[in-house]
């Protein structure tokens, strides 16, 4: 049987400092669980944006170098990468699609009903998006996700009069590995940058 | 993305998934996690195949059964083991 894949191609903004070694390893699976889709490597994609998706990883790697506890840029040099990631379809999930969106709405609910199965609730707090994509990547196999989603840039956050929640950007996120590194077809250093202070 | 594929294995662990270590799972990530009854009523396992919140106690409860909100005394939909 043939096995259907799709290619996916992305741009990651991030500090120089960090190029060689996602130029001689990869990229490096971020921990977080303020993180959109959960653990993995995330990258800007084309999709609903008005901006390129490279312009927005150079966006990003400037505005996440500002440090606000000490009010300062913790790095001045940025570079972008270009990333090819390839993927069998069965284990990607598109939520930029009512069906992605449905099947995460799915699993949640099963989730929730499994842990009420055994009379059992939050003491407190909420369920994170995050740990219901880290939970679908583990027990599903799922490996990419796409989606869009909302990021507040710098230049949104300078304009006082925009509120707004509405999803303005289209990113993926990949988690295709057992170890800390993902797997690329290929990536590369496409844009160098100084950070004006 | 395959819709089918996917959702075959969210069926999957439907069946499979111990509800007692996904538990567990969440509870290193750092989720608490308490009875969900109150007022030390036990709850018989007819309910338990419906999702339940109990939101009150003396003697009468108002259960939320599948989103919908009613009131039922406690011999009704509760049992004492």
């Amino acid at each position: 049987m043939k096995i259907s894949k799709i290619e996916f191609t992305g741009y990651h903004g991030t500090n120089a400092d960090n190029e060689k070694d996602i130029t001689q390893k990869s990229f490096l699976k971020s921990s977080s669980r303020e993180d959109w889709f959960g653990k993995g490597c995330y990258f800007f994609t084309d999709g609903i944006s008005s901006s390129s998706p490279q312009d927005l990883a150079e966006q990003w790697a400037i505005d996440v170098a500002w440090d606000k506890t000490i009010k300062a840029y913790k790095y001045d040099k940025y570079v972008v990468f270009h990333t090819l990631i390839e993927c069998e379809r069965d284990f990607v999930l598109d939520l930029t699609v009512k069906e992605g969106l449905s099947l995460f709405n799915i699993f949640r609910e099963a989730v929730l009903n499994k842990i009420r199965m055994v009379n059992k609730k939050l003491a407190k707090g909420d369920y994170a998006d995050s740990d219901i994509f880290d939970e679908m990547k583990q027990s599903l196999n799922i490996n990419v996700i796409i989606g869009n989603v909302f990021i507040k840039f710098a230049d949104v956050r300078r304009i006082p009069s925009i509120r707004s929640n509405l999803p303005n950007v289209t990113m993926f996120c990949v988690n295709n590995t057992n170890h800390d590194y993902i797997d690329t077809i290929k990536h590369e250093v496409i844009q160098k940058g100084e950070i004006q202070i | 993305m395959n819709y089918q594929a996917i959702l075959s294995r969210i069926n999957q662990y439907i069946e499979n998934v111990d509800a007692n270590q996904l538990i567990q799972s969440l509870e290193k990530k750092g989720y608490e996690f308490e009875d969900l009854f109150v007022g030390g009523l036990n709850i018989d396992r007819y309910v338990i195949f419906h999702p339940v919140d109990i939101v009150g106690t003396n003697g009468k409860y108002t259960a939320i059964i599948n989103n919908e909100r009613a009131s039922y005394s406690c011999s009704f939909f509760f049992c004492h083991k």
